[in-house]
Parts: C-alpha cells; sequence; structure tokens
C-alpha cells in the first residue's frame, strides 16, 4: 500500500516522467514546468491519453493489428510508400477475411 | 535363412523398434498432420475449418510478406555462414598457431558456443541498446539505433548471430589441424613453401571436407533461425528481419492461421531439406578432397 501510495505520489511521478519520459498519471503533472521543461511534448500527450480508448473487444483485433502493424511501420521509416504498404495490407486481409466470411 | 540369421534379425528389429516408434510419433506423425493442416483453412476463434487445396500455397506465391521473409532468410544465411567460415578459419588457425594458453582460448570459444541462444540475443540486446548500450558508448555518443534502423537491424543481427556460432566451425576445424601430420609440413619446407603457399595448399585443402560438414550445419541452422531476431527484433523494424520460420510463427500463433502458417512451415521444411540434400550429395561424390 505505501509503494503504491508512493510511486503515485507527485513527486515520484514528477521523477518518473523526467527521469523516464514515462507518462505521469497525474493529468496535473502535463502541464507541470519542470516536467515541460525536459519533455515539451507533454501537453500534447495529455491530449492524446485523453482522447484513448481500450482496445475493440472483439476477435479481429489480433488479426488486424498482426497485419497492419509491420505495413504501417514500413511505411512510417520509408521502407515502402504508404500506397504500397496499404495495398499489401489490404491484400493479406482480404485472404484472411475471405476465409471467415 | 537359417534358424540363426533369424533370429538374429529379430533381435535386431527389437533393438531398432523404440528408435522406430519415437520418431514415428515425434517426427512422421506431427509432419504429416502439418502437411494436412498447410491444406485446409483452420482458424479455430473463428470456427474455421475447410479443406482449401493449395489455396494458401497460391496466396504465399503473391504475398509481399512472404518474398520478404525468403529475402531476409537468404541474406542472413549467406552472410551469416559466410562470415562464421572465415572467422571460425581464422581462429583455428589463430590458435594452432599459438604456443601457450590454447585451452584459455578454446575455452573462451566454447563459452560463447555453450550459451543459450536467448542469452546470447539477450546479451547483445544490451550491446546494441541505443541510448546506454556498450557499443553506442565506445563508439563516442554516435548515437546508431542498431535495432531499430531498418538498414542496420539485419547486419546487427547477422553479427550477433556470428559471435556465438562461429566457435563451432572454429572448434571442429581445430580438432582438423590437429590431425594433420607434422611431416606434411616438413616435407612442404623442405621443397620450399612460403608460408602462403603452405596455408593455400596444404592446410586449406585438407580442411575443405571437415568446412563442408560445418557449413551443412551452420546453413540448416541459420535457415531456421529464429531465437535471435524473435528476441533481438521480433521481426522488425518494418519486418526487415523477419525471416521465414518468424513469420510462419506470427501466423500460427498470432493470428492463429493455423492452415496458413502451416504452409509456410512446410515450406521452410522443403527447404531445409533441399539444401541438405544438396550438400549430402556434395560430400558423398567427394568433389572436395580430403
Amino acid at each position: 500500500m505505501a509503494l503504491a501510495r508512493h510511486l503515485t505520489s507527485e513527486a515520484a511521478q514528477r521523477a518518473i516522467a523526467i527521469g523516464a519520459a514515462l507518462s505521469p498519471t497525474r493529468q496535473a503533472l502535463y502541464r507541470d514546468p519542470e516536467v515541460v521543461r525536459g519533455h515539451p511534448a507533454m501537453a500534447q500527450l495529455q491530449t492524446l491519453a485523453l482522447a484513448g480508448r481500450p482496445r475493440p473487444v472483439t476477435p479481429y483485433y489480433l488479426l488486424l493489428s498482426a497485419t497492419v502493424q509491420p505495413e504501417f511501420s514500413a511505411a512510417l521509416v520509408g521502407v515502402k510508400r504508404p500506397e504500397r504498404a496499404i495495398a499489401d495490407a489490404g491484400k493479406r486481409l482480404n485472404f484472411f477475411l475471405q476465409a471467415i466470411r | 535363412m537359417t534358424g540363426r540369421e533369424a533370429a538374429a534379425r529379430r533381435h535386431a528389429l527389437v533393438c531398432v523398434a523404440p528408435t522406430v516408434l519415437a520418431l514415428g510419433a515425434l517426427t512422421v506423425y506431427p509432419g504429416i498432420w502439418v502437411l494436412w493442416l498447410s491444406l485446409q483453412r483452420r482458424i479455430p476463434i473463428f470456427d474455421v475449418s475447410r479443406f482449401a487445396g493449395f489455396e494458401n500455397y497460391a496466396f504465399l506465391a503473391v504475398d509481399p510478406r512472404f518474398w520478404s521473409a525468403a529475402h531476409t532468410t537468404a541474406v542472413f544465411t549467406l552472410g551469416s555462414v559466410a562470415l562464421e567460415v572465415v572467422l571460425g578459419v581464422a581462429a583455428a588457425l589463430a590458435i594452432n598457431a599459438q604456443r601457450r594458453g590454447r585451452r584459455v582460448a578454446l575455452s573462451l570459444l566454447l563459452l560463447a558456443w555453450a550459451m543459450p541462444a536467448v542469452v546470447g540475443a539477450k546479451l547483445f540486446e544490451w550491446l546494441y541498446h541505443p541510448a546506454a548500450g556498450l557499443i553506442n558508448v565506445a563508439l563516442g555518443r554516435h548515437s546508431i539505433n542498431w535495432l531499430g534502423d531498418p538498414v542496420v537491424a539485419l547486419p546487427a543481427v547477422i553479427l550477433a548471430d556470428v559471435w556465438r556460432t562461429m566457435p563451432f566451425v572454429a572448434i571442429l576445424c581445430y580438432a582438423r589441424l590437429l590431425a594433420i601430420p607434422a611431416d606434411v609440413y616438413e616435407a612442404a619446407q623442405v621443397d620450399g613453401a612460403g608460408r602462403l603457399a603452405t596455408l593455400t595448399r596444404i592446410t586449406l585443402p585438407l580442411l575443405g571436407r571437415i568446412l563442408l560438414l560445418a557449413v551443412l550445419f551452420r546453413t540448416l541452422d541459420a535457415l531456421r533461425a529464429f531465437d535471435i531476431m524473435f528476441v533481438l527484433t521480433g521481426g522488425g523494424p518494418a519486418g526487415t528481419t523477419e525471416t521465414l520460420t518468424v513469420y510462419a510463427y506470427r501466423a500460427l500463433f498470432q493470428t492463429l492461421q493455423l492452415g496458413f502458417g502451416s504452409a509456410v512451415s512446410v515450406i521452410v521444411f522443403a527447404l531445409v531439406m533441399t539444401v541438405a540434400w544438396a550438400y549430402l550429395r556434395l560430400l558423398r561424390t567427394g568433389t572436395v578432397a580430403a
């Protein structure tokens, strides 16, 4: 209990945010001057964190994620053109889904 | 057949039976089952299970991710085996030329070889760490993202594999070097052969057969390599280190496509068997004299 209280305290969360760049669990810290000085993107992270939703509960999730993720990654690092990555992912998904339908 | 011969035959069959049974249960049965699965569309979580003929194979023929994985497997195998042979022979020659400390050198080599693949991979994961890794610190903070950059990730994985398996080649070669009689070298010296001539005319040809054997084992291992890239990169970044076995694993266990994943495994199996057959033929025809 004491450990949980300590780890979630403002001081500990500030230290974790500054030292390890992990998103703090306390909202006030996203605007904390000391944190923002080290990590200027914190304010945007808060917007993102608040807009987050849990994964959809569907048996398709794993299939979609495992198929699409490497293609998106390839497009992001420039290994593939985005159109090509989407086309490749689409082709695979069609093949997989055609078995299920 | 005399009664005695028949008895001997029965005895032989009884002796062989446990091996045949074990191989049948552990190798042949699962093998045939995978082959059968690869001809089906089978996805347990969606309750899909039907015969599909060669549908999975037909898709693989046009699947870019499969061809990318095949390409990665080929580059990984060629790169790691070539480096291992060159470094392994060099290490064996170096140890053989040493007067002192042979045992220490051999123990150090064996240490790398005896280490479990996952432990070795974890070690390299820390060495390659972009911020705290020893390699980047030694490079003077020219921070290279070894495992995150699509261009250097595969060479980094190959290097980690070479470190772990080069000792295998080195120890095999060293054992062969010990068996070369000293008079061969003395005769060469009398004939006026220099160091280079002795190396290329005597040592390397005599190493030929054992090297071929080492290359066979290493190629088969490299074609099936899974643990090292699974631990180091998980097939990333952007699938640039995804080999056929990692691809098969992802299809089988991450998307639970039992039929499709089995088709990939069957291809890996066929590939490994073909390579093994080709090497064994080469060994048997004795084109490499020893």
